[in-house]
């Protein structure tokens, strides 16, 4: 028997393994249903992830504000530092921030795994439970990892996504992150931390306990950004890492009214054109590409607004008060600059 | 009592070339509830000595989704294997059962005998079934 | 036999001793000697003193001997035990005749005659407060009575003065010190000799003054008297106030080194949060300054006088952050690990160096230049002992097994809302419980 599975063993070595350790390219394979349109090309577009980092509106002191994960504090430090290495330092800080801000992908919900490897009914009721195989070999990433499972009737398939998150867990166990979804999860929980407008940790805690193609994740963050747009809380998620995000679901279906009016009720014109042409990448087809912007932001918006807004009247009276306030201003400039003399 | 300290699972580095290796259970946990590491080993030592390098782990306890968990480290088996480490025959039937090695026989056996045994007590469980038909239709 | 008969000589030859037993006496004088020797063996003479200590000194005399302790006594120190067991004359406002029962003898408390009456003796209405008042007169007796303060009154240790408050000092004029208050930090008795009284004793206190707020002030002030010693120090105190820069209003403004005589403290700015970790007289001063959070080490002599000085040197001698950057010429930069150690701009000068004219040689790192190049022993700390033994290895092998104990009860409590698992369906006898035999006690009490 020995010799025979040594003889094996070369055989194996060369034939079986390659195709063995390799899981991504099996599980790219399966998801793909075609149902619905993905995301994931449209979000990783180098244009659009530029245009979602500008939108973020980069806040240095708001990336780095006080966290409250529950860590020891220490006393602060000093540095004497010349102009230049203070500039290196804030540079430094910079790039940090932008990997503290590096989005969460938005893709497709993933679909059940379902690939049988081998059936053998000689094996069937070997035993009553379930064996599951992890390979624990060093370097392999947890998506990369190979987990089978033999069922009592004697077949061999690949684990459930479920099962993979278990065993992950179990042998190579990510800091944070629980076997059981913590329960601020689940509804009623969910909900009042909703109410006391904490989108930011609920979406940190999410990110971390889920794969971003995990339905349950998808589920959530939907839920968090519909009800940001619904209060108009643009605000508290803006200079974070969920910002860009957010406006990639809310371009994705086509629900701007609320996002544009908050920003020209609060005078970031420019933001509302970056949208726009946000908006024009997502949706290609829709009909306000052809409306050419000539200079005027306002003029353009006012445009835009008539042709994709679903609550036309609102925006528009908001963007008509915003001129006027605008005209104010200048008439106002006109006559300090009068009494300065300046003219 | 458990062996303090636990051997580090990349081995502790005494490498005897000239003996035989075997890959096989050692077994730790405590009493009633027992947890095997899959290690490769010297033939001639004892499952208390320090062994050449860990492998893998067996938790033959089924856990709450009906699971018994098994973990490989299947490129370490790999070189072991060549460098012409034999398994033991529980640990080469777990790794026919993950589809690394052909299914050991034994493991048909048991498939077997334990086909045999459902049949027969499904069998004893109808005729006694019929046997209390009978009776109540009697009665 | 020869004894038994000695013994009865004995009783016959002593016929004067009084006898206890009068029937016993009679039988002996009446049957005579053969008889006695047959009655049993019990003592029949009891030897009765009429004379005894009790009533050759009058009442006065002996509770004074309870009561009070002769001058040699008190030389040796034996008049404090009498403080302490607190003995009270209870004979005092006693008087024969006035009892619980307020009942009239006449003759003992009243005349016999009121006129041409004749009192009889009889009952009076009884007099609720007269046990209020003896017992009132027993308490006045004690000269000195400790009164028991609150832990927060309560000073360092026991009843010392040292860290005890002692209110804001007096107002002067109409100038009142508000929000103010004064803290005892050294309260002891003083002496010196003098040529023709001998030694002289004085109580000397060390007290710090503040409001909490930036402002205090300290001083020694010596009396014959503790309690005037106190209030000159107190006011004393109040005259010498020093206001002192704090950053945020929690702490100091950077770590700093400060000496006075042979004492050296090392001072560490803490985050919010952290507390006093110093020198108790270091402490009480930050909570009379107001500072929350800071790291005292103390090297070298603790005199306490000496600590106070070299603390206030060190706060007095702080520089601002802007006067630190503007003596560097460089910009200060804070770094905080709640900020992921972004870099704050805090202070720049007014015309900041090049790389080209800091020298190497100079001291850029900030902590060894605010603490003018002196470094903190910090000692190393040492495994207990019995990590080396034995038994210890023994003990950790059996702990062994528990190590996860509590965070598996933590998740069966969270999963299931009590300590049960998936296996407890199955295995009902094996149920997981706490080794808590109050609550067992308890469990069994609501069976019954």
């Amino acid at each position: 028997m020995n010799m025979f599975l040594r003889k094996l063993n070369t055989f194996l070595r060369n034939s079986q393994c390659s195709s063995f350790i390799k899981y991504r390219a099996f599980s790219s394979k399966v998801s793909e249903t075609g149902s619905e349109r993905d995301p994931a090309p449209l979000f990783f577009n180098e244009e659009i992830q530029n245009l979602l980092y500008t939108l973020t509106r980069v806040d240095l002191k708001k990336v780095f504000r006080p966290q409250r994960d529950g860590q020891q504090m220490e006393p602060p430090t000093y540095k004497f530092l010349t102009t230049r290495e203070l500039e290196k330092a804030m540079k430094s800080a910079k790039r940090k921030a932008e990997t503290r801000l590096q989005m969460p992908p938005v893709v497709k919900k993933r679909s059940e795994v379902t690939k049988i490897i081998s059936t053998d009914p000689a094996l069937e009721s070997y035993d009553r439970c379930n064996y599951v195989f992890t390979d624990i070999t060093y370097g392999i990433s947890n998506y990369d990892r190979l987990i089978v499972v033999r069922e009592p009737n004697g077949v061999l398939r690949h684990a459930k996504w479920d099962e993979r998150h278990c065993l992950n867990q179990i042998y190579f166990p990510m800091p944070g992150r629980e076997i059981i979804a913590p329960r601020m999860f689940e509804q009623e929980f969910l909900e009042d931390l909703l109410n006391r407008q904490e989108y930011d940790f609920v979406l940190n805690r999410a990110c971390l306990q889920f794969e971003p193609n995990d339905p349950k994740y998808i589920e959530i963050s939907e839920k968090v950004y519909s009800i940001v747009n619904e209060k108009q809380d643009f605000e508290i998620l803006r200079s974070t890492r969920h910002y860009g995000p957010m406006l990639f679901y809310l371009a994705w279906n086509k629900n701007i009214d609320n996002l544009l009016l908050e920003n020209i009720q609060t005078e970031k014109i420019e933001d509302a054109v970056l949208f726009t042409k946000l908006y024009h990448k997502i949706n290609p087809t829709a009909s306000s590409v052809d409306i050419a912007h000539e200079g005027d932001d306002i003029q353009y918006l006012r445009e835009f607004v008539k042709s994709e807004a679903a609550n036309k009247g609102k925006l528009e009276a908001a963007i008509l008060s915003y001129k006027e306030l605008e005209k104010e201003r200048q008439s106002v400039a006109k006559g300090i600059q009068k009494a300065h003399g300046i003219e | 009592m458990p062996r303090m300290p636990l051997h580090p699972a990349v081995g502790t580095g005494k490498i005897n070339p000239f003996a035989k290796k075997v890959i096989r259970f050692v077994r730790y946990g405590c009493t009633n509830r027992p947890f095997y590491h899959i290690v490769v080993m010297e033939a001639y030592k004892g499952q208390r000595q320090p062994p050449t390098e860990q492998l893998g782990s067996y938790d033959s306890r089924v856990n709450v989704h009906n699971e018994r968990l098994v973990a490989f480290n299947f490129e370490r088996i790999r070189y072991w294997l060549g460098r012409g480490a034999q398994p033991t025959k529980s640990v080469a039937e777990l790794l026919g059962l993950a589809g690394f090695f052909p299914i050991h026989p034994r493991s048909y056996m048991t498939a077997w005998r334990h086909r045999r045994l459902n049949d027969k007590q499904a069998a004893q469980a109808k005729d006694a079934e019929e046997e209390s038909k009978e009776a109540s239709q009697t009665s | 036999m020869a004894s038994r008969l000695l013994r009865a000589f004995g009783l016959i030859s002593n016929p004067l001793k009084k006898t206890t037993n009068n029937n016993n006496g009679l039988i002996c004088q009446q049957a005579g000697m053969v008889l006695n020797l047959l009655t049993s063996h019990v003592p029949v003479t009891n030897i009765v003193r009429s004379t005894s200590f009790f009533n050759k000194l009058p009442a006065e005399s002996l509770w004074k001997g309870v009561t009070s302790v002769s001058n040699a006594g008190r030389k040796r120190g034996r008049a404090r035990a009498i403080g302490k067991k607190g003995i009270k004359n209870l004979n005092r406002g006693q008087v024969i005749g006035i009892g619980k029962i307020n009942m009239q003898w006449p003759g003992l408390t009243s005349p016999i005659l009121r006129g041409r009456e004749l009192i009889q003796q009889h009952k009076l209405p009884e007099d609720p407060e007269r046990e209020a008042k003896l017992i009132q007169l027993r308490d006045s007796m004690t000269g000195f009575k400790k009164t028991k303060l609150s832990p927060i009154e309560r000073g360092w240790t026991g009843d010392k003065m040292g860290g005890r408050s002692i209110g804001p000092p007096d107002p002067i004029g109409e100038d009142t010190f508000e929000g103010f208050d004064t803290r005892v930090l050294e309260f002891k008795i003083v002496t010196n000799m003098t040529g023709n009284m001998g030694r002289k004793r004085r109580t000397s206190a060390f007290v710090i003054t503040g409001n909490g707020n930036g402002l205090a002030g300290f001083a020694l002030g010596k009396a014959l008297d503790s309690r005037a010693a106190l209030k000159t120090a107190k006011n004393r105190a109040a005259q010498k106030l020093i206001y002192i820069n704090m950053y945020n209003n929690h702490t100091v403004l950077h770590d700093f080194y400060c000496q006075f005589g042979k004492t050296k403290i090392f001072v560490t700015k803490q985050y919010e949060g952290f507390g006093l970790v110093c020198h108790r007289a270091i402490k009480t001063c930050c909570e009379v300054i107001g500072i929350k959070d800071l790291h005292a080490k103390v090297e070298g002599s603790t005199n306490l006088q000496h600590i106070i000085k070299a603390f206030f040197i060190g706060l007095l001698q702080q520089k601002s952050h802007q006067e630190l950057a503007e003596k560097k010429k460089l910009h200060l930069v804070e770094f905080r690990k709640e900020n992921d150690y972004f870099p704050t701009l805090i202070a720049s000068p007014s015309k900041v160096r090049t790389e080209n004219y800091v020298s190497t040689t100079e001291i850029r790192d900030f902590k060894q230049y605010v603490l003018g190049g002196k470094i903190m022993l910090e000692k190393r700390k040492l495994p207990p002992f019995f990590v080396k033994q034995k038994s210890w290895m023994i003990r950790q092998r059996k702990q062994e097994y528990l190590r996860n104990q509590d965070k598996v009860r933590l998740r069966m409590l969270a999963e299931h809302g009590e300590l049960r698992s998936f296996l407890t369906d199955k295995y009902p006898e094996a149920k997981p419980r706490l080794m808590n035999f109050k609550s067992k006690r308890s469990a069994e009490a609501e069976a019954e």
